[in-house]
């Protein structure tokens, strides 16, 4: 009752105006929405993730750009003399937020230049994830212990950016060491077995094998293997318990690193005197 | 196993009606398959034998045996299929899912303006279907794997190249010399160099998925493929067949192509001029 009451002291036309931008607003949001999950339905159905997000965002500023103007106008303010005012306050605003106008602009680069799509894994500085979003403002990854990261747009364009799975398939680099004493063309036929009967290692293109160097301890080695980008965990986990298990059976030495002590002499064992016998 | 024929060999692919409670355990290749019926439920595990048999040496055994419970393997690893009225199996041979690279056993050299017919032998997969006893009803699939352990290969640039599998064979050219066995196919394939160059063929994608199986009297057979090399800076055209294999005098379709497409075969054959030729 008190409401109503209160209603009463409300000018007519304000409350018209009022109910009008109301009504307006409710019919344009409903719009809105209809028309994203109709384009979701059918013309972004066969389209990429990326894309969708694109286009999704697209109409999505486009309609509410026309809701805000006739908004505007049921009020009754004129939206040509808001345009012009809006130069100024945008010069104003642009001082104000240039990071944020940085990350636009960024963000524009971004989604044109395309270096990755919602889905694949990046690395962007020392975080790495699956990406879940690409935004005006800031790209959202989700990385592999389940945190959610947001990173802004401007620092993506000035980072170094890796798409882990950009390319159906990798190579995985494993750097071991053996001992002096071992037989380099044999431990090169064991690794390739190994190799071949793994069953996530391709067999083409074919493994690398690259003698790297004479290290402090041991003989350093490269192996390469090629894989698919979805099996990484289950061959590094499986190649080197194979690498392990086989060279403990081979009896081939993983050297740790050592130093061993002359005193003088390689053959003569060190001198040892006792100076007190309890 | 000299003295079977390949009719009793073929048996491994009859159908099979199995009584609920029942245990069997099928030797195919490289794989074991133990199949266990309970009524509407069938038990169902797989395993590949630690010791594969290598294709081409002894001869790849194939066998079905009745178990008793104590013999099954004490593993939490069956898989359990609920299908109603459909107590009989049929074990079925299936095209592998995926390109195959085969790479005979010797380099050869065709010509330019020579005609090449040869007989590529590969591994056939496994298709475990249930269904009705009389096939009234299209039988289910519950699962389809290889039969042998099939290592995976790329073919073309790391790019855009494809997933196959590899596989090597004995190149056979007569025909008469190819082996009869039930759990490998024949592709019938004839390479026309038409180019000015030499064409070695070391290595070849073979899109068996494009394929149809057949068996004959002797041998289960794919249809034919011819590939024409134009020339390096050319498209080589692969086409296959649209008619049954005429090496053997009846043959009866097995099992139609997982894919029809003929467009995206020729696509794909483009990759095959840079390996073939090694440009």
């Amino acid at each position: 009752m008190k409401i109503l009451d209160w209603l009463q002291y409300i000018p007519s036309e304000v409350f018209q105006k009022g109910l009008n931008v109301g009504i307006t607003l409710l019919v344009g949001v409903v719009i809105i929405r209809f028309l994203l999950y109709l384009s979701a339905k059918t013309f972004l159905k066969p389209l990429s993730e990326h894309s969708k997000l694109i286009v999704r965002n697209v109409l999505l500023y486009v309609a509410s750009t026309i809701l805000v103007i006739t908004l505007l106008r049921q009020v009754g303010l004129d939206v040509s003399t808001l345009l012009g005012a809006a130069g100024i306050i945008g010069v104003a605003l642009g001082f104000a937020s240039q990071t944020s106008v940085s990350n636009m602009i960024s963000g524009i680069f971004l989604l044109s230049e395309r270096p990755f799509e919602v889905g694949d894994v990046i690395k962007v500085g020392d975080k790495t994830g699956i990406v879940s979003s690409i935004d005006l403002m800031s790209i959202k990854i989700r990385t592999f212990d389940n945190l959610f990261i947001r990173i802004p747009n401007q620092m993506v364009l000035n980072t170094e950016v890796t798409n882990i799975t950009r390319f159906p398939i990798r190579r995985m680099d494993i750097s071991f060491q053996i001992a002096y004493k071992e037989d380099l063309q044999r431990v090169r036929k064991l690794v390739m077995e190994i190799v071949e009967v793994n069953p996530y290692a391709l067999r083409e293109p074919e493994p690398l094998w690259i003698v790297q160097g004479f290290g402090e301890s041991g003989i350093s080695l490269l192996l390469g293997v090629w894989f698919q980008k979805q099996d990484f965990v289950n061959l590094k986990n499986s190649l080197l318990q194979e690498i392990k298990e086989r060279f403990d059976r081979e009896r081939i030495e993983i050297p740790f690193p050592h130093r061993t002590l002359y005193t003088g002499s390689v053959t003569e064992p060190l001198p040892i005197r006792i100076v007190q016998d309890r | 196993m000299e003295s079977v024929s390949f009719s009793e060999k073929l048996a491994i692919w009859n159908p099979y009606p199995m009584e609920s409670g029942i245990c069997v355990r099928f030797f195919l290749g490289d794989l074991d398959v133990w199949v266990e019926r309970y009524d509407i439920e069938w038990h169902v595990h797989t395993e590949f034998r630690d010791k594969p048999v290598t294709m081409g040496n002894a001869e790849p055994v194939f066998s079905i045996e009745p178990i008793s419970k104590e013999q099954k393997p004490a593993t939490t690893e069956w898989k359990h299929y609920l299908v109603r009225n459909a107590p009989c199996l049929y074990p079925t041979p299936a095209i592998p899912d995926r390109p195959l690279v085969v790479k005979p056993d010797r380099l050869l050299v065709i010509l330019p303006g020579e005609t090449a017919q040869f007989f590529i032998f590969f591994p056939l997969w496994l298709r475990f279907m249930v269904g009705p006893i009389g096939r009234k009803v299209t039988p289910r699939l519950l699962f389809e794997m290889s039969i042998f352990r099939m290592k995976s290969t790329w073919f073309g640039d790391p790019v855009s190249g494809e997933l196959c599998y590899a596989t090597e064979t004995r190149l056979f050219t007569d025909f008469h010399s190819l082996p009869e066995h039930p759990l490998f196919a024949i592709c019938p394939l004839r390479i026309r160099n038409e180019s000015s160059i030499e064409l070695p063929f070391d290595k070849i994608c073979l899109h068996t998925e494009v394929l149809s199986l057949y068996v004959g009297e002797s041998r289960i057979w794919t249809n034919a493929s011819e590939v024409i090399f134009k020339g390096a800076e050319q498209e080589t055209v692969v086409e296959p067949s649209k008619h049954p294999p005429s090496f053997e005098p009846k043959v009866r379709l097995l099992a139609s192509p997982r894919q029809v497409s003929d467009i995206w075969y020729f696509k794909r054959t483009f990759s095959l001029l840079k390996i073939i030729t090694g440009f």
